[in-house]
């Protein structure tokens, strides 16, 4: 039965991955990849750092807002980030376009913002979710004793909460730079020109590139993904170590 | 002088009633024992005065002023001036016992060289002077109530609130933690508010004990007037 299952999950996960490590396994893919895609690739890892980032504090407020039912309007705030979440990129980005493709909002749609704004737009629930299950784990008597000494609420969060939560904070970060790297319906409506992203790119080169250039294109994809993992899974060895 | 008064005081939840027509007036300096089984409503009273949940109706004084009333919080618990120690003690897990005494003491603005006076002089009085730099997992259960017992007392609160502390711990701590809790009352001299549902505990602590039943007050007086009203009700309240 195990052996069975083993063999499926093989079969469908890592051989995919195993044929585009084959077939990119000449270091003339790999030159010709970073010469055509390495702006991309590393415009995607900012814009998903960037966009991570600020997910994670978008996601601490409104999974705060949540968990503690601390405003009326709480049920809508979690209600419209599952929905945003549920949309497809592409009605996301036309909605984006829509909003912000008029003269004076230039300083926003003509720039990466907005492919920053689609991220926090689509993906709040994720690290929303994840702040609320984080926020779950504190006896509330942990902010309330913060709150009866004498501490206002931004100094409760940066100093109690914030630091309490940071386990889930850094899983929601890992969560939210993974589901914008990978992001193309949005990315690939709003993004302004010379600011493609590597899904976009690869996308665009799959027309007429080479099958080696395109593995080579995509493996890099997958090392740009496992980078913060790794990165994360180290830190919290060492971390269960102390 | 009154430094608490509860004037009347209802609070619902979800439709049951947790006070009722709650009265109760503390002299400044005197230990209070709120005393009933689970349910009775006598955490409810510590939250009420903490703030931490507005009353429904009624109203709550600390030292005069009206602080909540009718269903409204008028002035919030981080500006009431109170200490309060929990049941699970609520330590601040990341921070060393010096740095969960010292977040409020910031927290209020009190300049650094009175801050490390202040704890200074608190954990030498708990006897935990060389722990300042310890977290609190790394603390045993009576080592960790008393530095909750130091968090609330070094803000110099107008009242220390203190919700089934030694519950969980074993007969002799608790013995040893009520005599070094009435110790620091006769060195310090702070108002306290301590809910319990053990009437040893009760009578140890308080100089006047409250004896809640079903959301409201059944008796209060001495430790020798509530030792007669065991003696005539029996111990079990509810």
């Amino acid at each position: 039965m195990f052996i069975t299952v083993g063999l499926f999950c093989f079969l469908i996960v890592i051989m995919p991955i195993l044929v585009l490590v084959a077939q990119s396994a000449h270091l003339s893919a790999y030159v010709e990849a970073f010469g055509r895609a390495e702006d991309s690739l590393l415009r995607s890892m900012a814009y998903a750092a960037a966009g991570a980032s600020l997910l994670v504090l978008l996601g601490f407020f409104s999974g705060y807002l949540i968990h503690t039912r601390a405003l009326p309007f709480w049920r809508g705030v979690d209600s419209i980030t599952i929905f945003l979440f549920a949309l497809p990129g592409t009605v996301i980005g036309i909605g984006l376009i829509s909003l912000w493709n008029r003269p004076w909002t230039n300083f926003i749609y003509a720039t990466p913002a907005i492919i920053i704004l689609g991220y926090l737009a689509r993906y709040t629930a994720l690290t929303s979710r994840i702040t609320v299950s984080a926020l779950g784990l504190i006896p509330p008597s942990m902010e309330e004793a913060a709150q009866i000494a004498g501490a206002g609420w931004p100094r409760r969060m940066a100093i109690i909460v914030a630091p309490m939560t940071k386990t889930g904070l850094a899983l929601g970060w890992l969560v939210g730079y993974i589901f914008c790297l990978r992001d193309m319906g949005i990315t690939m409506m709003v993004y302004p020109p010379g600011h493609d992203t590597l899904p976009v790119r690869i996308f665009t080169l799959m027309a007429n590139g080479s099958p080696e250039l395109i593995a080579a294109l995509c493996v890099l994809m997958i090392s740009a993904t496992l980078l913060p993992l790794t990165a994360g899974g180290i830190i919290f060895s060492l971390r269960g170590n102390h | 002088m009154n430094i608490i008064e509860f004037e009347n005081v209802t609070k619902h939840y979800s439709g049951q009633t947790a006070l009722h027509d709650f009265s109760l007036a503390v002299a400044e300096g005197e230990r209070i024992v709120i005393l009933g089984p689970s349910g009775c409503g006598k955490t409810t009273v510590l939250r009420l005065l903490a703030g931490f949940i507005p009353p429904d109706s009624g109203a709550i004084k600390i030292a005069g002023e009206t602080v909540a009333a009718d269903g409204r919080t008028l002035k919030e618990p981080e500006r009431r001036n109170l200490g309060m120690v929990f049941q699970d003690l609520a330590l601040w897990p990341h921070l060393t016992v010096k740095g969960n005494l010292e977040f409020g003491l910031k927290a209020r603005g009190v300049p650094k060289a009175e801050r490390e006076n202040r704890i200074c002089t608190i954990l030498g009085l708990v006897q935990m002077e060389e722990y300042a730099g310890v977290r609190p997992a790394n603390l045993s259960g009576g080592q960790q109530q008393r530095v909750a017992l130091a968090r609330a007392l070094v803000l110099n609160p107008r009242a220390l609130l203190m919700d089934e502390p030694l519950s969980s711990l074993d007969l002799e701590l608790n013995i040893r933690l009520r005599k070094e809790i009435l110790e620091l009352h006769n060195n310090i001299g702070f108002t306290l508010l301590y809910v319990t549902h053990d009437h040893d505990e009760a009578f140890d602590i308080g100089t006047r004990i409250v004896i809640m039943k079903d959301g409201n007050i059944d008796m209060a007086g001495s430790v020798e007037e509530s030792r007669e009203y065991f003696e005539r009700t029996g111990p079990n309240l509810c």
